[in-house]
């Protein structure tokens, strides 16, 4: 018996079965009530993206029926088969489902001006252009070329690089190419917030 | 950083890593207390269950497999120790070993304690079950211990399971303890014996939410990872179907690739779950998830309801038992 089956199993299946045969089926229909209905919840598991340990999740979400339906996630507990946490989440993984529901999540990039108290929403463009202008303009004024003895070292110390913690070893590899290409020293990853 | 000084946290990297691989892959029954403990919760859900006779044979018969199962002379009724070949994979399946028929003198020894037990009619049930042939049960158990419960006659089937759960139980312990201790997992059928699971159980221990299925024939439970199908490996589209969203005792998985599901009971919610006994208990559930296409992996042993074939095999029934399992 190396091999999968399905079995008939409903109450119509049941009479199939010694239930029916031994003559013990019910009067009563076995069938659910009309009003009986099950709760769907699509499984997915993952890894926890709030520090480098990387706890394993299972998450529970919602509206998976239709394409364009939206998606809600309406419980994340620890995954207890994952070898790191063994089910086990920290204070900041057990809020998981409140951050993806938060209503202060940030969506979009938004600027604020010196000298305002004010948010602004920005596009992408635009936000990537301020802080490539910002790097450039801090960059040139502050790259520290040569020590004082002359050797060449191209440290940029005046700004600093936050990252995701989140990535794989070749994510992981490209941002600090991309960092150290420029000069910067001060690099580390959200896993230490 | 120093490696050597013992840890004060309790978070010694090395015991962390010993203890993250301790996963405990296979969980060897009692038979004894199995049995008896699905006897107690049949008695607990005898008032809550349209199927109030039904539940009362399966009592009698479950407290006889409990007894029988607690035997002192278990010689004479589960005979000598069978070859076995222990270092192969699955060692108890019917087709790796000489299982003879001293599972035909446990099935005496139920329907000895029975009979006087029951109602005429499963009496004349019985009583026909006594006098078959050797060869026919011999025959029989060969198409059930094979998945093809449509060759056996309904009235029976529970009956000759039993006795070969009853059999199968007790020589699987100590295969099951030697399969424990080597660790290999994720198997989607027993690893004792190769037949299915009767569902999955999420248990307190050794570890609170490891998921393990239970085995329809010999009671063993062995380790599956969850979020994945039990029947085909797939995790891409799997549904979890429950009357409440959180803390529900009962849940059904399903899986979107293969379209089978099993059901899942937490005992780390409820401890009073008793895999067989729950699973029948909430056939109600199956029904909405038969209704949407979904078919049973399963097998439970006080149901064995009747195998579907797989896609482009030919139908295992025979024709004439068709209209009654589409009625």
């Amino acid at each position: 018996m190396d091999r999968r089956q399905f079995f008939k199993l409903c109450a119509c299946g049941a009479t199939t079965s010694a239930i029916a045969a031994l003559g013990m089926m019910p009067g009563e229909a076995m069938a659910a009530p009309r009003e009986y209905k099950l709760l769907r919840a699509k499984e997915t598991r993952n890894n926890c993206c709030y520090c480098s340990v990387g706890c394993g999740l299972l998450m529970y979400s919602h509206g998976t029926v239709g394409k364009n339906s939206e998606q809600s996630i309406f419980h994340i507990e620890g995954d207890v088969d994952n070898p790191v946490n063994r089910g086990a989440l920290c204070p900041k993984g057990a809020g998981l489902v409140d951050y993806v529901n938060s209503p202060n999540r940030n969506q979009y990039p938004e600027v604020r001006e010196p000298g305002t108290n004010e948010w602004k929403r920005i596009s992408w463009q635009e936000a990537y252009s301020r802080i490539a202008r910002h790097m450039k303009d801090d960059r040139d004024a502050n790259l520290i070329e040569t020590n004082e003895a002359g050797t060449t070292v191209n440290r940029w110390l005046t700004t600093g690089m936050m990252t995701s913690s989140a990535q794989p070893n070749e994510g992981g590899f490209i941002t600090h190419k991309f960092a150290r290409a420029t000069g910067l020293v001060a690099i580390d990853t959200i896993a230490r917030n | 950083m120093s490696t050597a000084t013992p840890s004060v946290t309790g978070l010694d990297p090395e015991a962390l890593a010993k203890d993250a691989a301790d996963v405990l892959t296979v969980i060897p029954a009692n038979p004894g207390a199995v049995y008896s403990r699905r006897a107690a919760r049949l008695q607990e859900l005898a008032d809550d269950t349209v199927l109030t006779d039904y539940f009362g044979l399966l009592r009698l018969l479950t407290r006889a497999q409990a007894r029988l199962a607690q035997t002192s002379d278990a010689e004479s009724l589960f005979g000598p120790q069978p070859q076995l070949q222990l270092s192969g994979s699955t060692p108890l399946s019917p087709a790796s070993f000489d299982w003879g028929n001293f599972w035909q003198s446990g099935l005496q020894e139920l329907i000895s304690e029975l009979l006087p037990l029951v109602t005429p009619s499963v009496q004349e049930v019985l009583k026909e079950l006594a006098t078959t042939e050797p060869e026919q049960l011999q025959t029989w158990a060969t198409e059930m211990l094979d998945g093809r419960f449509t060759c056996v006659p309904a009235r029976f089937s529970l009956f000759i399971w039993a006795a070969l759960s009853l059999y199968w139980s007790h020589w699987a312990v100590n295969v099951a303890q030697v399969q424990a201790k080597v660790g290999e997992g994720h198997h989607r059928l027993c690893p004792v014996c190769g037949a299915h699971p009767i569902a999955s159980v999420v248990r307190e221990q050794p570890r609170q939410g490891l998921r393990y299925l239970h085995c329809s024939l010999c009671e063993t439970q062995w380790h599956r990872v969850r979020a994945e199908c039990t029947c085909c490996g797939d995790n891409r589209d799997i549904h979890l179907w429950a009357e409440t969203e959180t803390k529900a005792p009962l849940r059904i998985e399903s899986c979107g690739s293969c379209k089978g599901y099993t059901k899942m009971l937490f005992t780390d919610i409820n401890p009073r779950l008793e895999v067989a006994v729950d699973d029948l208990a909430s056939m109600v559930m199956d029904q909405q998830l038969v209704e949407e296409g979904f078919h049973p992996s399963t097998v439970n042993p006080l149901l064995l309801a009747h195998e579907e074939p797989l896609a482009g095999e030919e139908p295992l029934a025979s024709e004439d038992q068709k209209p009654a399992a589409n009625a």
